[in-house]
């Protein structure tokens, strides 16, 4: 047995603000500090994918269908898109890179061959990186 | 760690290593003529970081090879851990 670890780089771009309608304007803006005001990311996403090797393609993964998954249940509905107002399923939750790493998570897990979803990172600026490996990480 | 050099392991040895086992092995080859990939291995991304492993081991031992990250563009590598 060879188990290799593939991990592909995506990007995005999106609007959102952090904002927590459970909070007064003063608590959010005490909480999220500038990020409660309406800006954007040049986001990127990590999707690392463990697989063993098929000894007859060489290959650990499906890339194209990775690539294929990625775009259709995240990408799509992500990309140049206001997160905080006009993405039905980010709509209970502050859009901060922790909650778009679970998120994201979510949605592709389901689109994987089972258990081969190993770790899920929102690079929302060169200085912060939100890295999910899932509910079962420690 | 070294107690004395507080080092794990000498990086210039490292690099040389790397260089005499890898690099001067594939650097502008041909991956589908070399002997790891014929006949019949495809020179995946896969494959070529398992051969990278095959080649290096012996000569760090499995007490210091514990991973291999092969780049194969900026957005994307395979890892490997041996076994």
């Amino acid at each position: 047995m060879s188990v290799l670890e593939l991990t592909r780089q995506y990007h995005f771009s999106a609007g959102h603000r952090l904002e927590n309608p459970a909070l007064s304007s003063h608590e959010n803006e005490r909480v999220y500090g500038q990020c409660y005001r309406q800006h954007g990311h040049n986001y990127r996403i990590e999707v690392t994918v463990a697989g063993e090797m098929d000894p007859v393609t060489g290959m650990a993964a499906d890339l194209g269908a990775l690539d294929a998954a990625v775009k259709r249940v995240i990408l799509d509905r992500v990309d140049h898109y206001d997160l905080s107002s006009t993405v039905d399923a980010l709509r209970d939750v502050p859009t901060t890179g922790e909650n778009l790493a679970c998120a994201f998570w979510k949605w592709l897990e389901p689109t994987l061959p089972a258990g081969s979803l190993r770790r899920l990172v929102v690079i929302e600026t060169d200085n912060n990186t939100f890295e999910y490996r899932g509910a079962a990480a420690r | 760690m070294d107690a004395q050099t507080g080092m794990v392991m000498d990086l210039a040895e490292l690099k040389r290593v790397v260089s005499d086992a890898i690099i001067q092995r594939f650097d502008h080859a041909d991956l589908n003529a070399d002997p790891f990939f014929t006949p019949g291995t495809i020179p995946t991304t896969e494959n070529l970081v398992r051969a990278a492993w095959d080649l290096l081991l012996p000569k760090l031992g499995p007490e210091r090879l514990w991973r291999l990250r092969l780049w194969e563009d900026p957005t994307f590598y395979v890892e490997y851990l041996g076994g």
